[in-house]
């Protein structure tokens, strides 16, 4: 039922909402425009290098490929081979993952010849001794987070905006995250990580970032520094290659034991 | 005939006293600047030199692996059985609460521990409790009977019989605030176990260790010994002065230069960049005490010869002391400076500030205290009053018997030097360094109830390095550190003891669909590292093993943790450990041992040796300076024995009763020789100057030297002993252990010098140069 009063009220509402808008940009709506010009890629592959540095200055490697399969309405899937070190050569791990719920993931472990079946509500943990935990690499969906845009940073005429991401889901080891967005190219190139109570954990930053298909971009290199234990982690990419026509049927069971 | 030096040095200082005074006053106020710049050290680290090789390896194994320093919260069910739903939430929930503590990197509990399961081909890896509310009692027991078997958790973090827990927080401190940040997480741990203790009185203990609470004890005894001591035992020593020198008035200057000596000497300490510890925050008490003999002996002969008129009077005195005093303060400081042989870097900063101390304590006596007692109505007390007649009878006393029961004398004191010999070896090399906690101290308490009821509280790391790159997954490698496991787990000292194998053999059992048969290392290293591999990507946030393998896996690390062990029992064992491993571990390159407990052993060793060292530089250079100065070797040698038989006896009586010897100890030698010869030094001032220029025969110059000196020493030796006492009362080991020692030492001093010297002085000493 409509009376003045409530037509009035929406009114304003919505004037208010409308110059809010002009002055104080949404964290929602940026991070939709981010998921919405990374969307369509269909599928990737790409070679992975990890440099694993402690306080010390000891480094170790590891090789992975990686292929990616776009879901639309849920998380992406995604197939990773090790090359090395050569004791986990050939083992491969398949994950669909999800927003809200736990991934759902397997392992072929070619020692044993089979493939095991993870149930691990866990995202939090590093992923291989690194720095990065699987869920800073596991697919960016948007339900992942409540975004609130902070302010907007210029530098060298590059304007960034600086989202802070609170997850949603109940195991993630963040409680928040501050994004800085590169309006040129709208992917974060710095990610500032805060651990359960609140601190400062982890930086990420992504750089020599390419352009792929005229639409895509992608970093060659990412570096993640540890801020409480001076660990780092640096992420080599190499030749990305998308749209090879991969099916989702390259991301099930079977296809994980055949995958080496 | 021209003027002895010391003549014109002291008519110089009587002359100028004003434009001295001004100078003095200003150096005060420089070196009171440096107070600024003191900041309180709270770590157990400032025990340590950054040269320390236990440091270098302790830290150098941090930055392999992860930082050790933590808080540990004990449970321990009221009833007596954890396995219960009201039990488990509560744990469950401080378990969450504690990951929000301050610098916490992890936290590890009954509840969070990543417990395996499979179902078929599921592995299944998650907190061992998740919603304890819910738990039903079958749960609840299988929960118990798989917990309490767990190889990781069992003697560790959950007791055997069901009753305790622990819930372990590893906190990463920054170098850079260690003390802000110390306080910071005790008071955080502190305010959370105390409202956790409230709401749940009826069901648990709740106890806090670990080491960072364990540092900021460090600091709150720094703080209550600084706090409480200072001002008790400023007190007390204007009582006692103004009761044995029998004017208040003249104790006020006496206190205030010696105030003013303890504020430039912390001033240096500041300047020198010195950080405040639980030991240096004794100097301004043991500076309070040692300075104050210096102004005593200025005002009490001052006071003798008061009948002279006050300017006749302080000339008098400054010529009788200005010598004694000088080279007293001198002896004293090269005492205190052998402190600096120690290994361990408070005793060195305690060391140079007392000296420093000392020495600003000989200027302001003889250019702030000169004038003052000019400006001051100070004057002798007309009537003798008791303290005085205590004092002077004492002395009468002793005279009588040093006269005339020589040879009972020396029969006595060789027995008592024989006796005392006898048992000095009975002093063991021995701390515990938790218990320079005393029961007092909460702790100590939590720590002793720790141990009573859950774990050990000593652990030492050992990084065992395979030599080569994901050398860790080499079966042989596993093999050889499932043998050390064993043969750790059988050791009587043992409590428990940590290693990945176990996750791995567990890792092996469930990925083989839960066949007991499999709970074994794998026969392959393809295998390790793929179940490792697929362990890590399972485990959440701050549980991982980066904790325990390093970045490119050619080394883990073994945790074992013991029961509470001496520093001897400590180091055999590690050299026991570090043997076993060479001989019957052939794929471990190499094995180093580290922890706090291994770094408090050998200090204690280290710095012993250093100190005996020091030590015994310090005495001969303390008998050259005499024995020049006195001009006579023998009467040098006299007094260097004289003063060797109270630290003599002191560790005699310490071995008969007590039997350990600390740290603290070590450095107590070294630093009492330097306030004992005091009292030799005036007493053999004032008989050579009656055997020299008087004439006197022995027993005369005897005399005189009590009469002139006796009265001056007893009180600063009741001083000296009743600022040492004082110490006593500290509930940190180290500064009561000291201070205890010290005053038994000095007591004998007193009676060695009153009693045994005269006794050797007439038996032997000849004048010649």
């Amino acid at each position: 039922m409509f009376n003045k009063f409530t037509f009035f009220s929406i009114f304003i509402a919505i004037a208010l909402s409308a110059t809010g808008h002009e002055h104080q940009p949404n964290g929602q709506s940026i991070m939709e425009e981010v998921d919405t010009l990374n969307s369509g890629w269909k599928d990737s592959e790409a070679q992975l290098r990890m440099l694993l540095k402690n306080k010390n200055g000891q480094v170790s490697e590891r090789f992975l490929r990686i292929k990616s399969f776009e879901v639309v309405g849920d998380g992406d899937k995604s197939l990773s081979v090790f090359d090395e070190p050569k004791d986990v050569k050939g083992t491969a791990f398949l994950s669909h993952t999800h927003s809200l719920k736990p991934d759902d993931q397997w392992l072929y472990l070619p020692a044993i010849k089979r493939v095991k079946r993870i149930a691990s509500a866990n995202k939090s943990g590093p992923f291989v001794g690194s720095e990065f935990a699987y869920e800073d690499l596991s697919s960016f969906e948007l339900e992942k987070y409540n975004f609130e845009w902070q302010k907007n940073e210029i530098k060298n005429d590059v304007t960034y905006n600086i989202v802070q991401a609170i997850p949603q889901y109940k195991y993630s080891g963040y409680t928040s995250l501050l994004l800085s967005i590169d309006r040129n190219i709208m992917r974060p190139i710095k990610i500032t990580y805060f651990d359960r109570k609140g601190a400062l954990l982890k930086t990420l930053t992504q750089h020599e970032f390419k352009q792929y298909l005229g639409t895509y971009w992608r970093p060659s290199r990412m570096e993640m520094i540890n801020h409480q234990t001076g660990k780092s982690t640096t992420l080599l990419w190499k030749n990305w290659e998308f749209n090879k026509g991969l099916s989702d049927s390259d991301f099930n069971k079977t296809s994980l034991k055949r995958s080496r | 005939m021209k003027t002895p030096l010391d003549r014109r040095i002291a008519r110089f200082v009587f002359e100028k006293r004003n434009q001295l005074a001004t100078i003095s006053t200003t150096l005060f106020l420089i070196f009171a600047g440096g107070l600024s710049n003191l900041y309180f050290d709270s770590s157990y680290r400032a025990y340590f030199s950054e040269e320390n090789p236990e440091l270098i390896a302790f830290e150098s194994m941090e930055k392999i692996y992860t930082k050790e320093d933590n808080i540990i919260i004990i449970l321990k069910s009221k009833e007596g059985n954890l396995f219960q739903a009201k039990n488990l939430r509560p744990i469950e929930e401080l378990t969450k609460r504690t990951w929000n503590m301050p610098y916490s990197i992890r936290v590890d509990s009954i509840t969070n521990f990543q417990l395996i399961s499979n179902f078929g081909e599921t592995i299944e890896i998650k907190n061992a409790v998740e919603n304890a509310a819910d738990l039903n009692a079958g749960e609840l027991e299988l929960l118990r009977t798989r917990l309490l078997k767990q190889p990781e958790l069992r003697n560790k973090i959950i007791s055997p019989d069901g009753k305790t827990t622990g819930i372990i927080a590893t906190v990463q401190i920054p170098a850079d605030k260690r003390t802000e940040a110390t306080t910071e997480i005790a008071q955080w741990s502190k305010s959370l176990i105390t409202n956790f203790a409230k709401e749940y009185n009826t069901q648990f203990t709740v106890a806090l260790s670990g080491t960072v609470i364990m540092d900021y004890t460090f600091t709150e005894i720094g703080t209550q010994d600084s706090t409480f001591l200072v001002p008790i035992s400023v007190t007390l020593m204007f009582v006692i002065l103004g009761i044995l020198v029998g004017t208040f008035i003249g104790a006020t200057p006496i206190l205030t230069i010696t105030i003013m000596s303890i504020i430039s000497a912390m001033g240096a300490g500041g300047f020198f960049n010195y950080p405040l510890t639980s030991v240096t925050v004794t100097a301004p008490i043991i500076i309070l005490t040692v300075a104050i003999a210096n102004s005593v002996h200025v005002l009490s002969s001052f006071l003798d010869n008061y009948r002279l008129g006050k300017e006749e009077a302080l000339k008098a005195s400054i010529q009788q002391n200005l010598q004694p005093v000088f080279l007293a303060s001198i002896t004293t400081a090269i005492g205190f400076l052998t402190m600096n042989f120690s290994e361990v870097p408070p005793f060195n900063h305690l060391g140079n500030i007392v000296s420093i101390g000392i020495i600003f304590s000989l200027i302001f006596t003889f250019t702030i205290l000169p004038i003052v007692l000019m400006w001051l109505p100070v004057k002798p007390n007309p009537k003798s009053n008791r303290a005085d007649k205590i004092l002077k009878g004492t002395l009468i006393y002793s005279k009588e018997i040093v006269l005339n029961h020589t040879h009972p004398i020396l029969w006595c004191s060789i027995i008592l030097i024989t006796i005392s010999l006898i048992n000095i070896p009975k002093n063991e090399l021995n701390d515990i360094f938790v218990h320079w906690f005393d029961q007092r101290v909460d702790f100590r308490k939590a720590t002793d109830f720790m141990e009573d009821n859950l774990t050990g509280i000593y652990s030492i790391n050992y990084s065992l390095d395979s030599g080569v790159t994901n050398g860790i997954n080499n079966p042989e490698y596993q093999r050889d550190i499932e043998k050390l496991y064993t043969w750790l787990q059988n050791l009587p000292e043992t409590v428990h003891v940590l290693s990945f194998t176990t996750a791995i053999k567990s890792l092996n059992k469930y990925i083989n669909f839960g066949n007991e048969q499999h709970y074994r290392l794998p026969d392959s290293r393809e295998a390790a590292a793929q179940y490792l591999l697929l362990y890590e990507m399972s485990l959440p946030y701050g549980l991982d093993l980066n904790n325990q393998i390093n970045v490119d896996k050619s080394s883990s690390k073994l945790t074992l943790t013991t029961k509470t062990l001496s520093t001897k029992e400590t180091i055999q064992l590690n050299n026991k450990i570090l043997r076993w491993v060479e001989k019957n571990c052939s794929s471990i390159q190499k094995v180093h041992g580290a922890g706090t407990v291994l770094m408090f052993s050998n200090i204690g060793e280290r710095n012993i040796k250093a100190m005996l060292v020091g030590t015994t530089s310090a005495i001969f250079l303390i008998s050259i300076i005499l024995a020049l100065s006195l001009k006579s070797i023998s009467i040098g040698l006299i007094s260097l024995f004289a003063n060797l038989v109270p630290a003599v006896i002191g560790f005699g009586i310490w071995g008969i009763f007590v039997g350990q010897v600390g740290l603290s100890l070590s450095v107590v030698t070294g630093m009492t020789f330097g306030i004992v010869i005091d009292d030799t030094v005036h007493f053999l001032t004032k008989y050579l100057k009656a055997r020299r220029i008087q004439n006197f025969s022995k027993p005369e110059a005897i005399k005189f030297a009590f009469d002139s000196v006796g009265k001056a020493l007893l009180i600063t030796s009741l001083v000296l002993i009743a600022g040492f006492a004082l110490l006593t009362t500290s509930s940190f080991y180290m500064n009561s252990g000291m201070g205890l020692m010290t005053a038994i030492i000095i007591m004998i001093a007193l009676l060695s010098t009153f009693i045994f010297l005269p006794t050797l002085l007439q038996k032997g000493g000849s004048l010649v140069q």
